[in-house]
């Protein structure tokens, strides 16, 4: 376990500042992403079944801990792609020395989504299964 | 052009392409969580979907391009952790080959997938 | 500011495989104390097999520099009091071979940074007068900013891909590049952008500004390479097949 933890410190987080935290960030959303893909594509597959197949297959995605994957998938999305808009805008414009109000600014739009998606993820999270 | 894709990995072409489709997918992937978890909120059903995925063409159009796009922006993000790590060149030529080998792969599972909820639209 | 300062060093003899251990110092805070100064005198009054170098001790060089406290810094321009810390944690510089406890072998950096072709170039060698930029002319500026590196290495061992590839070139190989590319008296631009297109050129910085960060200089090596990638776009597209 410490191991891991010096494996993936030494990989993800070898200095600590605004920098090399939100590339870490973007780095492990981006992988989570890229993972939850497959089983997403999984589910879309299930049309090829039929409206029946389909929407029995849209059922597994009900309850309160699928509801809370979803709440934190959105907050990657948010993240990956507001960090993703910053780190072009740091290789197009010349705005290297603004790199990290901009991530301050990334942050600001997370809190928005965050607020926003929970209104929606919230009442399924609660609701009685 | 000749400094294009000149077979140096990871050179110009995909760090560009990464930036165009991901330009792309911050305007498609907010319009689809934006359907899906706002508009069409608790109601996902085969009827809804279809119901919505029909209207025209637009979204089909909108389909062929964001699912392309979602596949070579997730396996070229990928393919760039591992190209970070410096791998010998038998081990990179396999690995470059697998990431093309599976993103094809999903590319034409994902638009099999999407084809019967577009309807005819989809069919080509 | 008064009392004893806790001076903890990484000490290894260089072997591969063979353990580092910190080895913890007590020595006299002095005014105006540099963190090399300490390190001097430990090795002067305590332990005399203590590896370390510096040559200039006056922020010229940059060969005393160091990992204190966590950050990559030059040791004879890092004032203790200014660290803010009754104790100094020493360890030599990372992503370099240690050759014994502080001292590290920079032939990696230099490896390096020869590939980018760091010697000026000169595109009429046999030109009769002297090719003059004016000071305040905007190509002047632009390389005022990137010129000052000491090539002291403090960047290449903050940044993180140099850490996982030993291939990527680093921060001062490519801002040096991007200095000479930008001179227009320099002819070897093509062959520099030519070099540094790859992954282990300019397609390999993530921007965390590990480097900015760490660089002495206020440099940021960074921006060099994400004006490097710009070049390298502009040079694909305008150049004949």
């Amino acid at each position: 376990m410490t191991n891991l933890i010096t494996l993936l410190r030494r990989n993800l987080l070898p200095q600590l500042n605004v920098g090399s935290v939100s590339w870490a960030m973007h780095r492990i959303t981006g992988v989570a992403l890229a993972i939850y893909l497959l089983p997403h594509f999984v589910t879309i597959n299930s049309a090829r079944g039929g409206p029946a197949a389909f929407d029995e297959a849209l059922g597994w995605y009900a309850g309160p801990l699928i509801a809370a994957t979803e709440y934190l998938l959105v907050l990657a999305v948010a993240f990956h792609a507001f960090n993703g808009l910053r780190v072009i805008a740091v290789d197009f414009f010349d705005l290297s020395h603004t790199q990290k109000a901009l991530f301050w600014g990334v942050m600001a739009a997370c809190a928005a989504v965050l607020l926003g998606a929970s209104f929606v993820f919230l009442p399924r999270m609660l609701a009685p299964a | 052009m000749r400094a294009v894709g000149r077979g140096r990995p990871h050179s110009m072409a995909g760090w560009l392409l990464q930036r165009v489709s991901g330009i792309f997918l911050f305007y498609a992937l907010g319009v689809h969580l934006w359907t899906v978890h706002y508009v069409n909120s608790g109601q996902l059903t085969w009827e809804v979907i279809t119901a919505r995925l029909q209207d025209g063409a637009l979204w089909t159009v909108y389909y062929l391009l964001f699912i392309p796009a979602v596949v070579y922006h997730a396996s070229n993000g990928l393919w760039g952790i591992v190209l970070d790590y410096n791998p010998r060149p038998a081990p990179r030529r396999a690995l470059l080959a697998l990431f093309w080998g599976a993103g094809l792969a999903l590319l034409i599972y994902g638009y099999f997938g999407m084809r019967p909820l577009l309807g005819q639209a989809g069919a080509p | 500011m008064h009392g004893n300062i806790t001076v903890k060093i990484l000490r290894s003899d260089g072997a591969e495989g063979a353990p580092a251990r910190f080895q913890t110092f007590q020595v006299a805070r002095e005014p105006k104390m540099s963190v090399l100064d300490a390190v001097a005198k430990i090795q002067s009054t305590q332990d005399a097999s203590l590896a370390y170098r510096y040559s200039c001790r006056a922020g010229m060089c940059g060969t005393c520099s160091m990992r204190v406290n966590g950050k990559n810094r030059w040791t004879c321009r890092t004032s203790v009091d200014n660290l803010k810390s009754d104790t100094i944690t020493l360890e030599p510089l990372p992503n370099y071979p240690v050759i014994r406890d502080l001292a590290v072998d920079m032939k990696p950096f230099f490896e390096n940074y020869r590939k980018a072709i760091p010697q000026f170039s000169p595109a009429q060698p046999r030109r009769a007068d002297f090719a003059r930029i004016p000071q305040d002319a905007p190509e002047r500026r632009e390389i005022n900013q990137h010129v000052e590196c000491i090539t002291c290495g403090n960047c290449f061992g903050a940044c993180s891909l140099v850490g996982s590839s030993s291939a990527y070139l680093g921060p001062a190989a490519l801002n040096r590049a991007y200095v000479l590319i930008s001179d227009s008296r320099d002819g070897a631009a093509r062959e520099r952008l030519d070099i540094l297109n790859a992954h282990s050129g300019v397609w390999g910085c993530h921007t965390q500004f590990n480097c900015s960060d760490a660089c002495p200089m206020g440099i940021s090596p960074t921006r060099a390479i994400q004006k490097l990638k710009r070049k390298e776009i502009l040079h694909a597209f305008t150049r004949p097949f």
